[in-house]
């Protein structure tokens, strides 16, 4: 990603994941490191039941495209936005999948690709399904490490009720470290 | 060190309403335009000022006409079918010459058109939505950060020249998220209406000093200024009059104030056009697309520049002639059937080329789109 002097991401799934929320959470964590940002999402009838979308641009220069065009980083949390967007990625571009309901996985180059059962996890161990858009926004830092994952977790607690501050670190904790294990294997 | 935070356009907007001094708003709830009111909704009674959700459209722009009467900084927000039903009010607000600001985040349109589809089609209806000849403000943005400043200029202008503004916007602007830091506007100027400088005995409403700019008593002053507003052709006192004289008189008055002072109310950017051949004319979120155009276009040698009104009413006539003045070719890039590209033919001389670049199918014209339509139109 070094050559590009925009980093564009796109989070998607289907509507009610928490997507678009996952997006100004990671948006709101590289305003705090510095860097320009611009994030949109997709809204209305297309969300609806069907791929929403939330998307991130960010550099150190001034920013002027207002649309992810090739995603340098793909979040897909349900098969039909994967199938959907990731021949939209940058060459050298990730895909991150949640293989819960991925069961397909696209093909692409495996260093490319990055799976884990983010929902399951969620569900088994957080006792909710809700709390998969935070765990993937563990997982995807896991990953990259493109953020501190500090100011990650203020900018989660910043953005969620107070009363599911604990659910939601715990959420982002363990996203990172299913990350850390995919890097072991 | 400056502050940054990640702040949403619409957001933007009603953060800037407050820094100005709004005290009303009052609206009907409507996409893409929704968050300006739900955000003055929670903020306005925390300051001392007053919110009210109307039945509809109509009674929301009727709400701010009055609260401005009473004296009060007003808004309204609303996009394109909204912005239809507030016409009628709007062309009272500037016959009347009351201060007043209008939001329209524009939608696909005409109609319901699409509540979340961005299109640049009311750049035209902003000017001429109304019956008769009557002046209007109106401010187009193309950041977050630029919608923060701009709303403020835009009450600044409506209390100056006692007229309505708009302050337009595009769907993707409104509800984009961009990095901010809004500390150059801790010390912005921020203007209000003046109030008459005359003995009640003396008032007469509409009629201005050699400013040519008129000073209404708020309603309910308290001290004895009492008097008429009307849609209606009036005298000086607010009376209806239907003489030619009074006609032509406040026709031309509620007109030419924004004609005397369009160097004061005129915005606009222009981008390396100091020696460019090709010029990309463009407002609101294409804008942004065109600098990123004229950064790669140049950076593979062409001679290309961008010129941006950001008042696009009064429209930067003489700015924009003076910019293209050694160019050779003209784009016109609009998220609409081409409607400014009428006033850029209007400047421009026989010798230069004007090309449209049309694209109003909800989609954002990307970069890619102008350097396509350049390099095919220097063919």
């Amino acid at each position: 990603m070094e050559h590009n002097t925009v980093t564009q991401m796109r989070f998607s799934g289907f509507g009610g994941q928490g997507v678009v929320l996952s997006s100004i959470i990671f948006a709101d964590t590289l305003t705090k490191q510095g860097y320009n940002v611009v994030q949109t999402q997709s809204y209305g009838i297309e969300a609806r039941g069907g791929a929403s979308r939330g998307e991130i641009l960010f550099g150190k220069e001034e920013i002027n495209y207002l649309k992810v065009v090739s995603p340098d980083i793909l979040l897909a949390l349900s098969q039909e936005s994967c199938d959907k967007y990731v021949k939209d990625i940058s060459p050298e571009g990730i895909v991150i999948c949640d293989s819960f309901y991925i069961e397909k996985l696209p093909e692409i180059n495996k260093k490319q690709l990055f799976a884990a059962p983010l929902t399951k996890i969620a569900l088994d161990e957080l006792g909710n399904d809700l709390f998969t858009n935070i765990l993937a926004l563990g997982f995807i830092n896991g990953i990259t490490n493109l953020v501190s994952q500090k100011n990650l977790e203020e900018a989660v607690l910043a953005r969620v009720p107070e009363r599911y501050y604990e659910a939601n670190r715990k959420a982002l904790q363990r996203g990172y470290e299913e990350a850390a294990k995919l890097k072991v294997n | 060190m400056a502050k940054y935070e990640l702040l949403q356009g619409n957001q933007a907007c009603a953060l800037g309403a407050l820094k100005a001094g709004v005290e009303f708003c009052a609206g009907y709830p409507i996409t893409p335009a929704s968050e300006v009111m739900e955000i003055l909704a929670e903020k306005l009674p925390e300051t001392g000022g007053r919110f009210i959700q109307m039945e509809d459209e109509i009674a929301g722009m009727g709400a701010i006409i009055g609260a401005s009467v009473m004296g009060k900084k007003v808004l309204t927000p609303t996009s394109g079918p909204g912005f239809d039903l507030k016409q009628e009010n709007l062309a009272f607000a500037a016959m009347a010459e009351i201060p007043c600001v209008v939001v329209n985040v524009q939608r696909s349109g005409p109609s319901t058109g699409g509540a979340t589809i961005s299109a640049q089609g009311d750049l035209m209806q902003a000017k001429y939505g109304t019956s008769g000849d009557s002046p209007r403000i109106v401010l187009y943005p193309n950041s977050v950060k630029e919608i923060y400043g701009t709303t403020i200029t835009a009450f600044n202008l409506a209390e100056k020249y006692m007229t309505p503004v708009i302050l337009l916007m595009d769907e993707t602007i409104g509800h984009m998220r961009e990095n901010v830091c809004l500390d150059e506007f801790d010390n912005v100027e921020i203007i209000n209406r003046k109030f008459p400088d005359v003995a009640p005995e003396n008032y007469h409403p509409y009629e201005p000093d050699e400013t040519g700019i008129v000073k209404l008593a708020p309603f309910a002053n308290g001290k004895g200024y009492r008097y008429v507003i009307n849609g209606m052709h009036h005298t000086i006192d607010g009376m209806p009059s239907l003489t030619p004289e009074n006609i032509y008189k406040t026709i031309s008055r509620i007109n030419d104030k924004v004609e005397r002072y369009k160097e004061d109310i005129w915005q606009w950017e222009e981008q390396q056009t100091e020696d460019a051949d090709i010029i990309i004319f463009a407002a609101g979120c294409v804008s942004r697309s065109a600098s990123e155009a004229v950064k790669q276009l140049r950076a593979a040698g062409h001679k290309v520049g961008l010129f941006r009104p950001i008042s696009i009413w009064p429209f930067p006539d003489e700015p924009l002639a003076k910019a293209i003045k050694n160019a050779k070719m003209v784009l016109v890039a609009e998220m609409n059937r081409g409607q400014l590209i009428h006033k850029v033919k209007e400047i421009a001389t026989d010798n230069l080329k004007v090309v449209p670049l049309n694209i109003y199918d909800g989609t954002v014209i990307m970069p890619e789109h102008i350097i396509q339509s350049i390099k095919e139109a220097a063919k």
